[in-house]
């Protein structure tokens, strides 16, 4: 069953008249309990889809143009702020990147948990510190009685971020949306961190929407992958069968451009060639033209769309088999 | 509070202070002589004001009033000033600045810009348009004086609360569904509190002089009613003859001045929030 989609989300910056398109027709849907990873490089659009789906967005500058946003049924594009509010933090679960400035210094950590959980439960604050701790103890925090009295900076890294996912669980959400929540921390982190989110994901039977730019996470962790460039989603499929055979040549490009064990040392690393097109700077053509070495005549006029419907959908005039 | 008195400067300025404070809070108790009595044996015979002497501590003016009297007295005109002024002006700072930072938009802009124009204005003609409109009293010279001391405050909580709105723990509470109210008091002006109590102590400094310079032009405190300035004033051209009477008020106003500018420093060292957090 479908809890989240998003058909032909637009966004652009800027003014109503002038407005720089950003994010161009993205389309995806993420069943209950299901993991969906968005990947692609820094810059590509990934956070900007998934924030003004949810309308996390501040509008101005960002605006969203076309296309329409459902979570279990509800229209987030109409809806109206207070309904919004009612789902953020309730329904709708986020984590942030970066735990080092996601919390608020000026609080202890059991002071906002209190707060997250008491936005939208009408429970008294003993309860709430009950719960606090309950939800501690499950993302794995030890003396969670003494962590309640301790300020953000007297964490670390991995405690924060533990912190955070338990802010965005609180209320146990059904959805859940990770911005590359591992990227700020180290490699043993995210892998616990990882290991974390999907025990919680089974137990509490939400959908997680990953971002990240990171494929081994991905490969890890996701039932299915899109793989954005330049604000258009080129190529999804399930995770095996991406990784088995891409077919977009950007994403075998990425896929090539991963360091490998057995790669030999004297070899340069692998890297695709040329820069991402900066938006406003998008021609009729595909995106990644330029920068394709499978590119024909068709690709620099017309732009592919994504096939609907099929298991493993690209976006290319000339996709590898 | 440790943090605030780990310094020995600092707690020497609090001193200070709070001995002013004092003095000027009672001032009939602890002033020897009426600040507007004239002394017969007051002036010398050839009519100059006497040097300090075990009388008159610190000497007599040009009407042979106790020079020690006007100055306790002159405290309290120029703390009531400092308090009522700077209070005012922060108050007003404080509100346009955080209603422009966190608004924003058009309305955001209207008042940055109008405060941009008020800061565009030298703040002493201003302060002397004002004062020549309305009848200088002690009340209304304060509000002169926060009409132009509210844009500096105004500018930096301004830029405060932008950089707050846009820091990510911000994001985050909206992501957990808190309403915008609840983010500006909850999340945001917490933060601001170090500013405005630091502006506080500074601002009197600059209020207590900038009062010093209004009554030394004759448009601040009227006489007889002394102030630090207004004492200044009225004995400058004895300065050759009778020195004491211009530098013992003028220490006054900068030692006052230096012991608030101290004071402010050790306050927002004590209130750094993660400062603070380490010690609870």
């Amino acid at each position: 069953m479908t809890l989240f989609a998003v058909d032909a989300l637009s966004v652009g910056f800027g003014s109503a008249r002038a407005s720089v398109p950003v994010v161009d027709a993205v389309s995806f849907s993420l069943a209950k309990g299901e993991t969906l990873g968005l990947v692609g490089e820094s810059g590509c659009g990934k956070t900007v889809t998934v924030m003004s789906a949810i309308r996390l967005l501040p509008s101005p500058p960002a605006q969203v143009t076309g296309g329409s946003v459902r979570f279990d049924g509800i229209d987030l594009i109409t809806a109206p702020k207070a309904q919004l509010r009612a789902l953020w933090g309730n329904r709708i679960g986020v984590v942030f990147q970066n735990p080092m400035t996601s919390l608020n210094p000026t609080f202890t950590i059991g002071f906002q948990l209190v707060e997250a959980l008491r936005l939208h439960r009408p429970v008294s604050e003993p309860q709430a510190r009950e719960q606090v701790m309950a939800m501690l103890d499950r993302v794995g925090i030890n003396s969670p009685q003494r962590r309640l009295q301790q300020y953000p900076h007297e964490l670390s890294g991995g405690l924060r971020q533990r912190v955070m996912i338990a802010m965005a669980l609180i209320c146990h959400p059904e959805l859940l949306i990770a911005d590359e929540p591992t990227t700020a921390l180290d490699v043993t982190l995210q892998a616990q961190i990882l290991d974390l989110l999907r025990s919680l994901r089974d137990e509490l039977g939400m959908g997680i929407l990953m971002i990240t730019h990171d494929l081994g996470v991905v490969a890890e962790f996701c039932d299915r992958v899109a793989v954005m460039y330049a604000g258009r989603i080129v190529e999804t499929a399930a995770v095996h069968e991406l990784f088995r055979a891409p077919r977009h040549p950007y994403t075998r490009g990425l896929m090539e451009s991963i360091p490998r064990m057995d790669t030999a040392r004297d070899r340069p690393l692998a890297t695709i060639e040329g820069m991402v097109p900066a938006p406003g700077r998008r021609g009729a053509g595909c995106a990644f033209a330029e920068r394709c070495t499978r590119a024909l005549e068709r690709c620099r006029a017309e732009a592919p769309s994504l096939a609907d419907d099929a298991a493993h959908a690209v976006a290319c005039w000339n996709p590898a088999s | 509070m440790k943090a605030l008195f780990s310094r020995k400067t600092a707690l020497a300025a609090a001193f200070f202070v709070l001995s002013v404070l004092v003095l000027a809070a009672g001032a009939s108790w602890f002033a020897p002589y009426s600040p507007e009595e004239t002394f017969f044996d007051g002036l010398t015979l050839e009519g100059a004001p006497l040097p300090p002497s075990a009388k008159y501590w610190f000497g007599t003016d040009l009407l042979g009033r106790d020079l020690f009297s006007r100055v306790i007295w002159g405290a309290q005109t120029s703390l009531v000033i400092g308090v009522v002024a700077n209070g005012v002006a922060l108050l007003i700072g404080t509100l346009v600045g955080v209603t422009a930072g966190y608004v924003r938009g058009f309305a955001g802009n209207a008042l940055m810009r109008f405060t941009d124009l008020m800061m565009c204005f030298p703040a002493l003609l201003l302060a002397i348009v004002l004062a020549a409109v309305f009848t200088p009293s002690l009340w209304i010279v304060a509000l002169v004086i926060a009409m132009v001391n509210w844009v500096q405050i105004a500018r930096v909580i301004y830029t405060q609360t932008v950089s707050l709105t846009e820091r990510e723990f911000i994001e985050a509470t909206r992501s957990l569904g808190a309403s915008r109210v609840r983010i500006l008091f909850r999340h945001v002006v917490p933060h601001l509190v170090p500013t405005i109590v630091v502006w506080g102590t500074l601002g009197i400094a600059t209020t207590v002089l900038l009062e010093a310079t209004l009554s030394y032009l004759g448009i601040g405190v009227q006489p007889p009613t002394p102030s630090w300035g207004n004492i200044i004033f009225e004995n400058q051209s004895y300065f050759t003859t009778a020195p004491w009477l211009v530098f013992i008020p003028g220490a006054t106003i900068v030692a006052m001045a230096v012991a608030f500018n101290l004071l402010g420093d050790a306050l927002r060292e004590a209130l750094d929030p993660t400062l603070r957090a380490r010690q609870a």
